[in-house]
């Protein structure tokens, strides 16, 4: 590959980075005006899970959204 | 690089994948780096997030990751075979689930489901983005560039297919 294009791929990457943080952004909002607390655990528990321990996607999703619609349907209630 | 027996576990991942990605093909970007570059190294570190980018740059949808890998592992087969791994279980979930998902829109359980299914996706977005941000801003100016990239979708109109040729053009004149 070119110096070029491998460098026009470097932009892209970090263009792409952008975007993905623009994307949880405008997840993340509307979830700050309804039920925070147990969002923002959730969401935190599921980054630090797969980001930072790189543990499996499934055990994680499989573990957390069955305590997580749990929590919600019961204080939906 | 042919490898038949990669390609095929990487079919069996794929199937399984969609079940998991909760949020589509970003909140399970993490999962496929795990799999394909830290667990079996099909691809580099450098390789995974060029395809990442190149996914997301182009037009259509961004499962072209996935394509891209199977490309890399089968040629066309594979990145034909790959693609519809990945969306044959997809498109039937959905098709079943967007029914029930109408029926019982203001079911309180189907509330529940949706409140505790959006954080995580939140999670994994995130995941995705600190993980290929590792590897694609090592620089100020790619730091810029997706600092940049992220208020113009995030603030504005402009489609962000502009902050991408506007970052390809920087990083191609040697700029990133």
């Amino acid at each position: 590959m070119s110096r070029g294009s491998a460098g026009g791929l470097v932009g892209l990457s970090a263009a792409a980075v952008g975007l993905l943080i623009s994307m949880a952004g405008k997840l993340i909002v509307p979830l700050l005006q309804g039920r925070r607390i147990p969002s923002l655990v959730f969401a935190l528990i599921a980054f630090v899970a797969v980001a930072l321990l790189r543990l499996p996607l499934y055990g994680v999703v499989l573990s957390l959204a069955p305590v997580s619609v749990a929590v919600f349907w019961w204080r939906g209630r | 690089m042919k490898d038949d027996s990669a390609l095929s576990s990487f079919l069996v991942q794929l199937v399984f994948l969609a079940f998991v990605s909760i949020g589509g093909i970003n909140a399970a970007v993490p999962e496929l780096h795990r799999q394909v570059v830290d667990i079996n190294h099909w691809l580099s570190e450098q390789q995974f997030t060029d395809f990442f980018a190149i996914a997301n740059a182009a037009p259509g949808p961004n499962l072209l990751i996935v394509t891209l890998i199977g490309y890399q592992l089968g040629g066309a087969v594979g990145a034909l075979a790959a693609t519809a791994a990945l969306c044959t279980p997809t498109c039937l979930l959905t098709y079943f689930i967007a029914h029930a998902w109408e029926r019982f829109k203001d079911a309180p359980l189907r509330i529940a489901i949706q409140a505790g299914l959006v954080p995580i996706t939140v999670g994994l977005v995130a995941a995705t983005a600190y993980l290929i941000a590792r590897a694609a801003d090592q620089s100020i100016a790619a730091v810029a560039i997706s600092a940049a990239t992220a208020a113009i979708a995030y603030f504005t109109r402009i489609h962000p297919l502009w902050a991408f040729a506007a970052a390809a053009a920087l990083g191609f004149a040697g700029l990133v």
